[in-house]
């Protein structure tokens, strides 16, 4: 844990020192001569964020926070986010290429959703086929129904 | 007659299902250990875009009330909060459900919660348009203290660490700061992405920070409870779970005691229902009259902590709707579906929108109402749906977020920040960084910065004007007393930052 108080701290303190130096400067549009400027409400929460990570720092080091705790992010526990966002951010190119390949309106949605829910499913230690197939299917088939001809939304 | 049109509103066939509905899904999902009702709202939001306001609103709303009694239905048949809040109806109610008396534990929970919830929505409407009237009356610069104060609040209260609740707090009030810059209406921290150009929607941000990363965080630590068999419960003695009227009578001082206090801890920011039912448990236990044995199974032990939380669900409405000041994390997701609908939650609320403020308040009654039926004719109904393993629902739910983030805005980019917020919310509940001071945060980001810049113009540039003027000085001083009597007490304490795991996940 204490790791991770300490990585978490110099996050925040490389995040703030990025927005004063580079992206509230670059991304900001010029003062105008009346009113406000632009930059000055996102630099005070910067200027902030930066001093107060910089205490929280000091402060865990000085007091050595969290080094009798076991260090809660473990290998495991990134490979297992890792799986999980790979398939989260895999939903729409797959359904992308899928619905481009057959040219065939809501396939992409129904296939790349089968897939998906079917991936998640064996991620979370499911390995019964049919529970998989039943599961995957139906729900594909009820946010079908639901989103295209209940809510009338485009789907891929 | 804006008040008979706008109850008539909420009266209308279509409103009460979805206020029904509402509340159905969020028994169901309050019900589910390590879910709550805020999450199932993030994650909902998208789809009152398709519905009317006064329908919307009571939809969520009834999301909120369902998801509050729903926790109570896990705490006291597996001993497993199913959020929080309800984690002081685990110490009577388990034993009662152990005796046999689930039934009885959950009729006593049930009504206890309607009582809480009725209390204060009657509080709400009571109270609301009067303080929204005297809030007009502030300039910027009182705006400017009670947001500081609020924000304070929450980022003490919300989080293990005064420091880290402000930087998660500043955080929030940062990505708010992406999108039109308010004084010259032009693109501010956008990355040239016109998709940001009008800022983020608070449902992506929600339905990522809020819930997906707290399925990917369950599912990863997947830990799936016992089941208990409805039935069970339905061949338990009828004597056994029969609640007497005199029962029922001997809880009305209880229920009035804990309701008025949870009302008043839900009308303060960021205090929540948790607190609420552990302070309302701890005031029902300290008055206990000879015979009644807290933590073996005494209903007022049901009572208490569950008038007291679901009382929250409303009061917390109050800075809501008077001053635009969420709450907690449903009050501050409500924002975003008020938007949605063209009302802008405030003291001009009432002005501008009085008949939809009296076709929500109405669609908080009949939410009372709906839970009351639901809650009684459909226990055993809800009472099965923690036999669903959680191997099955947890995939599911996550492809609806995958789903409901694109619907929001029916664009790719949308999912692919809502997943960014998913990673993020994912790596500050291991950071010890408050999701809930971040999402108040951002909800509140725009009313803060342009009543700052309000009050920079106004005093030619003097930020000092915030401590000379009467009501904005007061607050000052509040919540620098605030600051140093935290700072103080987490010394005392020899202050840690500590893993939000220990927290219970998602606050109220």
């Amino acid at each position: 844990m204490y790791a991770v108080n300490i990585v978490s701290q110099v996050v925040y303190m490389a995040v703030s020192i990025a927005l004063l130096a580079w992206a509230i400067p670059t991304y900001s549009p010029p003062y105008q001569g009346f009113g406000v400027p632009a930059t000055l409400f996102p630099n005070l929460l910067a200027g902030l964020i930066l001093i107060l990570s910089c205490v929280n720092l000091l402060r865990i080091l000085i007091r050595k926070t969290g080094k009798d705790k076991p260090n809660p992010l473990t290998k495991e526990v990134w490979i297992k986010f890792f799986l999980f966002m790979a398939v989260l951010v895999a939903t729409f190119p797959l359904m992308n290429f899928i619905r481009d390949v057959s040219n065939y309106k809501v396939s992409g949605f129904m296939v790349g959703g089968f897939t998906v829910v079917s991936a998640l499913q064996l991620l979370m230690g499911q390995r019964r086929p049919i529970v998989l197939l039943i599961l995957s299917s139906g729900t594909v088939a009820v946010l079908y129904v639901a989103f295209w001809h209940g809510l009338r939304v485009f789907l891929p | 007659m804006e008040v008979i049109s706008g109850f008539m509103d909420a009266l209308q066939f279509m409103n009460i299902i979805y206020v029904f509905i509402g509340v159905g899904l969020g028994i169901t999902v309050g019900a589910i250990p390590g879910m709550s009702g805020p999450l199932a709202i993030a994650m909902l939001i998208p789809l009152t875009y398709f519905m009317p306001t006064i329908g919307a609103i009571g939809f969520l709303v009834g999301i909120n009330k369902g998801g509050c009694f729903g926790g109570s239905i896990s705490a006291v048949l597996l001993n497993t909060p199913g959020s929080p809040e309800a984690t002081a109806s685990t110490f009577d109610g388990y034993p009662m459900a152990r005796q046999g008396k689930g039934l009885k534990a959950l009729k006593v929970a049930l009504l206890s919660s309607v009582f809480g919830d009725l209390f204060s929505t009657l509080l709400v409407i009571l109270v609301a348009a009067r303080i929204a009237s005297a809030a007009l009356h502030m300039g910027p610069a009182e705006i400017t203290a009670i947001l500081i104060l609020a924000l304070t609040l929450i980022a003490a209260l919300e989080s293990d660490s005064l420091i880290n609740g402000i930087i998660a707090a500043a955080f929030g009030l940062l990505l708010s700061t992406v999108g039109m810059e308010p004084v010259t209406a032009m693109p501010r921290l956008t990355f040239d992405l016109f998709q940001l150009e009008s800022g983020m929607p608070v449902a992506v941000i929600g339905i990522g920070l809020l819930a997906l990363a707290e399925l990917v965080r369950q599912s990863i630590h997947l830990d799936d409870t016992e089941c208990v068999d409805s039935d069970s419960i339905a061949d338990a003695g009828k004597e056994n779970n029969r609640l007497t009227l005199r029962e029922a009578a001997s809880l009305v001082p209880t229920w009035f005691r804990s309701s008025g206090l949870g009302s008043l801890i839900g009308a303060c920011p960021g205090l929540g229902a948790t607190v609420a039912a552990f302070l309302g448990y701890g005031i029902a236990k300290k008055s206990a009259k000879p015979g009644e044995n807290f933590g073996e199974g005494e209903i007022k032990g049901i009572a208490a902590p569950e008038a007291a939380n679901n009382a929250v669900v409303g009061s917390a409405l109050i800075p809501l709707f008077t001053l635009g000041i969420p709450g907690s994390v449903a009050a501050s997701l409500l924002i975003g579906a008020f938007i949605v609908h063209g009302i802008t939650p405030g003291p001009l609320m009432f002005e501008e929108h009085g008949r939809a403020v009296y076709g929500i308040y109405g669609s908080m009654i009949v939410g009372n109402i709906a839970t009351l039926l639901l809650g009684y004719l459909g226990l055993r109904l809800f009472v099965k749906v923690l036999c669903v393993p959680k191997q099955m629902l947890y995939p599911v739910i996550m492809f609806t977020c995958v789903m409901g983030a694109y619907i929001a805005e029916g664009e790719d980019f949308h999912v692919y920040l809502m997943l960014i917020f998913a990673a993020i919310g994912f790596l500050m509940r291991y950071a010890g960084l408050s999701f809930v001071a971040f999402i108040i945060g951002y909800v509140l980001g725009d009313n803060f910065e342009v009543s700052f810049q309000q009050m920079l113009i106004s005093s030619g540039g003097n930020p000092w004007v915030i401590f000379t003027r009467p009501i904005s000085g007061t607050l000052m001083a509040i919540t620098i007393i605030f600051i140093l009597w935290t700072v103080w007490r987490q010394v005392k304490q020899g202050n840690r930052p500590s893993s939000p795991m220990d927290d219970g996940g998602l606050g109220s």
